[in-house]
């Protein structure tokens, strides 16, 4: 029994929490933000949208394997942390990068930086692995 | 950057977070302290709101911005689960 209000406060979030998350996942080492507080305000957009509007119906047009994203996140965290020992280098280690775009001037590329975007993703997989299937077994 | 009346209005925000508490400690029902909860966060958002200007960073309206999605979604999960007795 949600009503139009809730449903139409809820089509207007969507695109801006995720935008936010993503926002929030670029901002990266040196700004508040991070992977784990973008996968979480992913997560918890996702399950406004099954709350509001019903598991039932969501899964008519959305219905992702939460899982695979979860494995896909862990998998590139691990490759990235990985990669350093290559080169010679420590286990974890980071490079730095410089690099100057036309539009957006200069801007700092780390490669700590996919190792935030493996968390994100294992934070959405996990969360919503957790929510979606808690919520399905009354059926 | 700093006036006396930012100073004020922070000090009456915090006191207002006191009844707040209160409800969620001692509320007969669960309903009050779903809404005692929603207060507050509110009173923190705007509480985040004013600190930033008073520091001059911009680092506090992050904090503020998810700490109100995560209560708005909060709430409405707690009162459908309340209203109707799922969540979904």
């Amino acid at each position: 029994m949600t009503t139009i209000i809730t449903k139409t406060i809820t089509k207007v979030c969507i695109p801006l929490v995720i935008l936010f998350s993503i926002s929030l996942l670029l901002a990266g080492h040196n700004n508040p933000g991070g992977g784990f507080i973008g996968g979480v305000m992913f997560a918890s957009v996702i399950a406004l949208m099954y709350v509001v509007f019903g598991l039932k119906y969501v899964k008519t047009f959305f219905n992702p394997d939460w899982a695979k994203w979860f494995g896909f996140g862990l998998t590139l965290a691990s490759l990235t942390a990985f990669a350093a020992m290559f080169f010679g280098h420590n286990f974890f280690r980071s490079a730095v990068e410089f690099v100057h775009l036309p539009l957006f001037g200069e801007i700092e590329l780390v490669s700590a930086g996919l190792f935030d975007i493996g968390v994100y993703f294992v934070v959405i997989g996990s969360l919503l692995f957790i929510f979606k299937n808690v919520g399905d077994d009354n059926e | 950057m700093n006036s006396l009346l930012l100073d004020i209005s922070l000090t009456f925000m915090i006191i207002a977070i006191i009844p707040c508490i209160y409800r969620i400690i001692k509320g007969p029902t669960i309903p009050d302290r779903v809404i005692a909860v929603d207060a507050m966060t509110t009173v923190i958002v705007a509480v985040l709101g004013i600190y930033s200007y008073v520091q001059g960073s911009v680092f506090f309206m992050d904090v503020a911005l998810v700490l109100a999605v995560i209560s708005f979604i909060g709430t409405i999960t707690i009162s459908k689960y309340l209203d109707e007795g799922v969540v979904f």
